[in-house]
């Protein structure tokens, strides 16, 4: 909240603070979650506007951050313009562990391409999940989910984030190992995760 | 264990952590143990984890970014208290603190163009921007709206002898107890309405003065129109004003206790 005391030229020390020490953090989080560096800019100012309102709310200054990030969340949900069909969405684990490759080759554009398709149920975990290096009991807890709905939506969201990312070349290498360990090539299931038919819904 | 259930667990771990010690996972932390192919498993999974989340950061900031952004702030601060002590002397009643507006990068960039931008501009901007018609983004933002006057304003009661200076739409089953005037908080002229009942959520109706068409529905929809994060959001637009309901909470029930079941609903 603006103090009055305070000159209009230049928000409080601890707002200019809040931002030389999270500004940069929220704006990459914010942009993972919308996927648009303008919705990000947005998004960030968004959050400090609120965090000014609700400095007081901030008891642990070691916790601002997750705060903050919280904030960011509740932002970015409420400027979604409906809520998502997520029901319609189909992700599943990986059926074959030989298909995961042994590492992975991308650039920061297909990494947002492929979060980008996630509804926003599953995007919130994963994106909680790398970028606040939150364990699926925290994430839980600042999602107010049940545990098991988080480590669901983990699970098959990492799945789905791994097969988007995962190179043709590679693709096909996981494949032809496949194949090696098993000639008939008929006894492993194909390739998940995958997203298809609309009319099917993910139980939650 | 097949792979299937093997791969699930294996990834709510996070790369270097001990993940794998939490008791739900301690059939995937046996398999892992004594097969060393499911160790194999764990070792690209989490290689991939670490790769993914050093790329999860790498998002390069758009240049000016910090500058930009004190900069706005610094001006919907300004623009909150400019707002503030101009509706405190408009009116008696305590005028509560602005919910501070998100000024969109776009607009901002096209107005800031230039160093001749003075502050002058700026506020003239601002300003005109207030005039400008209410549209669904900032309708989906009301609940800041809401979460201002609940935690903060001044709210009158509603009385036999003032009930009668207030309409409210036909729509509602409850006449409010209190309300204030939110024309601090909305940006425009605004009453807000407590429409708590008892044992129910905090719930609030806005009514905001706007002849332009906004586009909404003549009457108040069956089911919010958004629903997130504990708030439901419904808005519609009747004789020259736009009515919004914000309730604390994301159970549709909730939203439509506060509604009349005889009246015609949007679908």
């Amino acid at each position: 909240m603006a103090d009055p005391a305070q000159p209009l030229d230049r928000p409080s020390p601890n707002v200019e603070a809040l931002v030389a020490e999270h500004g940069a953090v929220l704006f990459r989080y914010a942009y993972r979650l919308s996927g648009s560096s303008a919705d990000a800019e947005d998004l960030t100012q968004q959050v400090f506007l609120t965090a000014i309102q609700k400095l007081d709310q901030l008891r642990e200054p070691a916790a601002a951050r997750a705060w903050l990030c919280a904030v960011l969340r509740r932002a970015y949900l409420r400027r979604r313009r409906k809520p998502q069909p997520s029901s319609n969405f189909e992700i599943d684990v990986e059926l074959v562990a030989d298909n995961i490759p042994d590492d992975l080759n991308f650039d920061g554009e297909r990494l947002q391409r492929a979060i980008d398709e996630l509804p926003d149920d599953f995007k919130l975990v994963l994106v909680g999940f790398y970028f606040e290096d939150c364990s699926y009991k925290e994430l839980a807890e600042r999602l107010q989910l049940p545990i098991g709905t988080v480590m669901s939506r983990l699970s098959r969201a990492k799945s789905f984030l791994r097969a988007q990312l995962v190179e043709p070349e590679q693709s096909e290498a996981a494949d032809a190992q496949k194949s090696m360990i098993d000639p008939q090539n008929n006894v492993h299931e194909p390739k998940a995760p995958h997203r298809t038919s609309r009319s099917r819904g993910v139980a939650r | 264990m097949n792979d299937r259930e093997l791969i699930a667990g294996l990834n709510l771990c996070r790369p270097g952590a001990d993940d794998l010690q939490h008791p739900e996972l301690a059939d995937v932390a046996k398999q892992v143990a004594s097969d060393p192919r499911a160790q194999a498993i764990h070792v690209r999974i989490d290689r991939i984890d670490t790769t993914v989340r050093a790329a999860m950061h790498e998002v390069t900031l758009p240049t000016g970014f910090e500058t930009r952004l004190l900069s706005r702030i610094r001006d919907a601060m300004a623009d909150q208290t400019d707002a503030s002590s101009s509706t405190a002397a408009k009116s008696n009643v305590t005028s509560q603190p602005q919910a501070p507006t998100v000024v969109s990068r776009r607009r901002w960039l096209a107005w800031s163009t230039g160093a001749a931008a003075t502050a002058a501009t700026v506020a003239a901007v601002i300003f005109a921007l207030r005039d400008t018609p209410l549209d669904e983004d900032q309708l989906h933002a009301s609940s800041q709206w809401h979460d201002a006057l609940i935690a903060k304003s001044k709210w009158l009661e509603l009385g036999r002898d003032n009930l009668g200076d207030h309409t409210f739409p036909s729509e509602l089953r409850w006449t409010p107890r209190r309300y204030c005037d939110a024309t601090s908080v909305v940006g425009r002229d605004a009453y807000a309405y407590d429409l708590t009942t008892p044992g129910g959520p905090a719930a609030t109706l806005f009514v905001i003065q706007q002849e332009d068409n906004a586009h909404l529905s003549a009457s108040a929809p069956l089911e919010p129109h958004l629903r997130t994060q504990g708030y439901s959001i419904a808005y519609w637009q009747r004789d020259d004003a736009i009515y919004v309901v914000v309730v604390e909470s994301d159970r549709v029930e909730d939203y439509r206790m506060l509604l009349r079941t005889s009246v015609p609903l949007a679908a």
